[in-house]
């Protein structure tokens, strides 16, 4: 599935067009460069403390980035592409750690001093994917902040840059989503 | 499983679930710079935090701190503000036992950090497994962890990550916690929630994300008795598997100590007992605090019976009577020791008791010799010292009930008898509360059981709360009367402090027939100048003069007087107080000049008590009450006034007693004409008055009568 940076400027451009085909396309495209990253980190740490969104999102920028040439500058369009993708790929590594835990599988854990909270933690993503979905429904625009605050790290200024709002709009929607989602999942 | 909206809150926050944890590499840390010290070097981390050696960057002193740098951000306002009130409380532990806090606040990417006492040593259990002290010397270092865990209970901070990595000792060998409160601070708003614990050290309630609370630190101690003591994890678990180790720790009993480990064999029981209690899943059946762990762990290494055994009457005795070797018996533990100076300390040779070989009739002797030291006690001369000595080692000796109940029954009613006579009632609340605690058992301690709930009753009217002391007081009398074989002398003192409280609620009619049925007893039992016969006299004195039978009252005192001046000993103390009550029965009777040379007697014997201040203010009242009714109010207003000051010193402001002495001096500064100094007497005394008896009680209302003419 691989591409050719002129591919990617190509559905870049459509995407950001409205061409939802391109759109597709593009976050499988971001979402599999992703995954990669991400697999590459596990191996080289520990299962369990291992990953920084925040760190992920950058890097994955940065290839993206250059992949798509000298022309590309849509940081804000890119953020927001990446933001999704990171969701589905803490929704995957939740749900593939709560599978491993139901079969017995063979991840190991730093004994000592670790925290027992992670399988929690993963059963508590997989609920708020599925909140997700309520909400959507409701506010989009409640959707993208989580996904930019809670799954990519991305801080608020990063956040009001993709979203292409005012950080005072990120802080206000944050909290608000963060308000629906509590009452939503505590019920 | 639902969670709280806060636990919500905090992953939205902390962000992306399992992304959110960044590794740390310390190495960006070092020679950076957080308040006023600078990192040096790495000393530890872990998934929740790092460790580092720093110092004082500005120089100012020499100072080497640890300096812990949370991995967890804290994004929201709120956690911070959170965090940083938590680190003025961790701020204020001062405790030889816990690591200080020394600063703590927030590194630029929003983490948490505190700084710390350095400690240099090495982890509790590496200490006990490498220079293997004995099993006692690892209970005392438990003991002084408890000691330290209990410190903080009291200022409302819980530790929750009790594990042995968290204990160093220190170079002299002294146990030093650290991280504590951590826990909780870093928690956030949501203390339970995802707050990070170790697997191994988890209680069940931490394992399903419950409540913790003190109780979850009391299970941690009880792992690490366990692992100190057997070299053995509780709850071992491979580390592959955390879902197995979680099950055993919901479902597995507490480990019962094993047949080669090394403790002593008397031990086991014992120990599995206190291990069991500590280990509970339920947190509400474990030891209700850590001092409980702490009795018991004393109790285990003085091998005397522990509370968490149930206490059959079989256990109890094999403790008492240990194969007749060990010196368990009471009074053979303790030594008064009379001092150059004059001053007497107690000494209790708990070293002693391992090694010597007293029989029960030493035992016996010892605690005859104990009475005698007791009964020498003269409050009238230097006693309050010795009431101190008596207030803390006095209940360490019946608190515990290590003592055979004929011994405890002894050393109680001694000490409680100075106690009362030195004015600290409360001290005797604190000693017999713990031996009532229980209801009594079938082999007979139900006649003990009702002479401790009397003393209790008492001491509690004494101190002011009549409706307790009442109470007790009744049920004691209720249980006595109902019990065929009870001893005179003993139903006599029930019936008698009853009286007085009776009297005190203002029912003398009810405090009269009492006293009568108690001198009807005493005389059939006692010689006629027996002094508990004139101290019987004198409480019927006092009634006879509320039921305005002053004739009769004067002749009970008279009676009284006559025993204390024939009897052997000084019984000034007690001669000052009836012939403070003579000459207010004989001022209301209208002998004005035998009452005033009365009552100014009483005051010159008071004045020889200094240690019995309260003596003095009742005989101050008395004679104020006499020159008021002589009409010499300023006169009456000074000793009024003396005796507010002794009261309220002695007593604390909101004491009954000094509603009296408030009303009486309000009443001779209304008719000195000195109204508005009569009004913030009345004031107190009503204000007094109200929160102690009920609404119509005549106290209360003639205070409020007295006022309203003030008010005119």
């Amino acid at each position: 599935m691989r591409r050719s940076p002129q591919e990617i400027t190509q559905l870049l451009c459509s995407s950001r067009a409205g061409d939802a085909d391109a759109m597709a396309e593009l976050l499988e495209l971001v979402y599999a460069d992703l995954r990669q990253l991400a697999a590459r980190q596990l191996r080289r740490e520990s299962p369990e403390n291992t990953l920084s969104a925040t760190a992920l999102v950058h890097e994955a920028y940065l290839r993206l980035a250059g992949e798509a040439g000298p022309g590309f500058s849509d940081r804000q369009h890119f953020f927001r592409l990446i933001a999704r993708a990171m969701r589905r790929i803490a929704i995957d590594h939740a749900r593939r750690r709560l599978a491993l835990k139901r079969g017995g599988g063979e991840h190991r854990t730093t004994w000592d001093d670790d925290k027992l909270g992670v399988d929690e933690r993963a059963a508590m993503v997989v609920e708020i994917e599925q909140a997700l979905e309520r909400l959507r429904d409701g506010d989009p625009r409640l959707v993208q902040v989580v996904e930019c605050r809670f799954f990519a790290g991305l801080s608020e200024a990063e956040t009001a840059e993709a979203l292409g709002c005012s950080r005072r709009t990120v802080q206000r929607d944050w909290e608000a989503a963060r308000e629906r989602l509590k009452r939503l999942l505590s019920d | 499983m639902a969670h709280s909206p806060e636990k919500w809150d905090r992953l939205l926050i902390t962000g992306g679930g399992l992304l959110a944890d960044e590794p740390e590499a310390p190495e960006r840390w070092l020679g950076q710079r957080l308040g006023a010290f600078e990192l040096i070097e790495p000393i530890g981390s872990g998934g929740m935090a790092s460790v580092f050696l720093g110092r004082r960057a500005d120089r100012q002193f020499e100072q080497q701190v640890a300096v812990k740098i949370l991995s967890e951000r804290l994004h929201a306002t709120s956690h911070r503000d959170r965090f940083l009130r938590e680190r003025q409380i961790l701020a204020d532990l001062e405790h030889p036992g816990i690591a200080r806090i020394i600063d703590g606040g927030m590194t630029e990417d929003d983490r948490p950090y505190l700084v710390m006492e350095y400690v240099a040593g090495t982890s509790i259990d590496s200490y006990c497994d490498a220079s293997e002290p004995a099993p006692e010397r690892r209970v005392e270092l438990v003991l002084k962890v408890c000691a330290a865990v209990g410190y903080a209970h009291g200022r409302g901070m819980v530790h929750l990550d009790l594990k042995p990595g968290n204990i160093l000792i220190n170079e002299s060998g002294e146990p030093k916690l650290l991280d504590f409160g951590i826990a909780a601070a870093a928690g956030g708003d949501d203390r339970d929630a995802l707050a990070a614990f170790t697997p191994l050290y988890a209680a069940p309630e931490q394992v399903l994300g419950g409540t913790t609370s003190t109780a979850t630190d009391v299970y941690q101690l009880g792992l690490l008795l366990y692992r100190l003591l057997t070299g053995r994890t509780a709850f071992a678990g491979s580390p592959d598997d955390l879902d197995a180790l979680k099950r055993r720790i919901l479902d597995d009993p507490p480990p019962r100590v094993a047949d080669d480990a090394p403790v002593p064999s008397r031990w086991r029981r014992d120990l599995d007992a206190i291990l069991a209690r500590c280990l509970h899943k339920d947190p509400d059946q474990r030891y209700r605090s850590v001092a409980h762990l702490v009795d018991d762990l004393r109790a285990l290494i003085a091998d005397r019976p522990v509370a968490a055994v149930a206490a059959t009457p079989g256990y109890r005795l094999a403790k008492w009577y240990p194969r007749r070797r060990r010196a368990v018996l009471a009074g053979g533990a303790l030594v008064l020791l009379a001092a150059a100076g004059g001053g007497l300390y107690w000494q209790q040779l708990s070293a002693q008791r391992e090694r010597a070989d007293l029989s029960a009739d030493r035992a016996a002797a010892a605690s005859a010799l104990l009475a005698d030291i007791l009964e020498s006690v003269d409050p009238l001369a230097g006693g309050g010292a010795l009431a101190d000595v008596i207030s803390t080692s006095g209940f360490e000796l019946s608190a515990a009930r290590r003592y055979r109940p004929e011994v405890q029954r002894e050393i109680v009613l001694m000490t409680s008898r100075t106690l009362l006579d030195l004015g600290r009632y409360r001290d005797v609340v604190k000693m017999v509360e713990p031996l009532v605690a229980d209801p009594p058992a079938a082999d007979g301690s139900s006649a003990l059981h009702a002479e401790y709930l009397s003393l209790l009753g008492y001491a509690h009217y004494r101190d002011g709360d009549l409706k307790q002391g009442l109470a007790l007081l009744e049920a004691a009398l209720a249980a006595q009367l109902a019990d065929p074989g009870v001893d005179p002398e003993v139903l006599a003192t029930t019936l008698q402090r009853t009286a007085l409280a009776e009297r005190r609620a203002a029912r003398p009619e009810r405090a009269r027939g009492h006293l009568e049925r108690a001198l009807e007893l005493l005389a059939g039992a006692l010689p006629d100048n027996d002094i508990r016969l004139a101290q019987a006299h004198n409480h019927f004195g006092l009634v006879l003069t509320d039921l305005g039978q002053y004739r009769a009252a004067i002749a009970s005192f008279e009676r009284a007087d006559a025993i204390y001046q024939s009897a052997p000993g000084e019984q000034e103390l007690r001669r000052a107080m009836t012939l403070g009550n003579l000459a207010d029965a004989q001022r209301l009777a209208g002998g004005l000049d035998a009452a005033e040379r009365n009552a100014r007697a009483a005051v010159a014997l008071a004045e020889r008590a200094p240690d019995n201040p309260q003596l003095l203010a009742t005989a101050n009242v008395a004679l104020g009450n006499v020159l008021t009714t002589a009409r010499r109010y300023a006169d009456a207003a000074e000793h009024y006034r003396q005796a507010h000051g002794i009261y309220a010193r002695a007593l604390g402001p909101d004491h009954p007693r000094l509603a009296l002495v408030a009303h009486n001096l309000g009443v001779v500064l209304r008719l000195d004409g000195r109204c508005v100094e009569a009004l913030a007497s009345f004031d107190e005394a009503i204000r007094i008055a109200a929160a102690a008896y009920p609404e119509d009680h005549p106290e209360l209302l003639e205070s409020r009568r007295q006022r309203a003419l003030c008010a005119r």
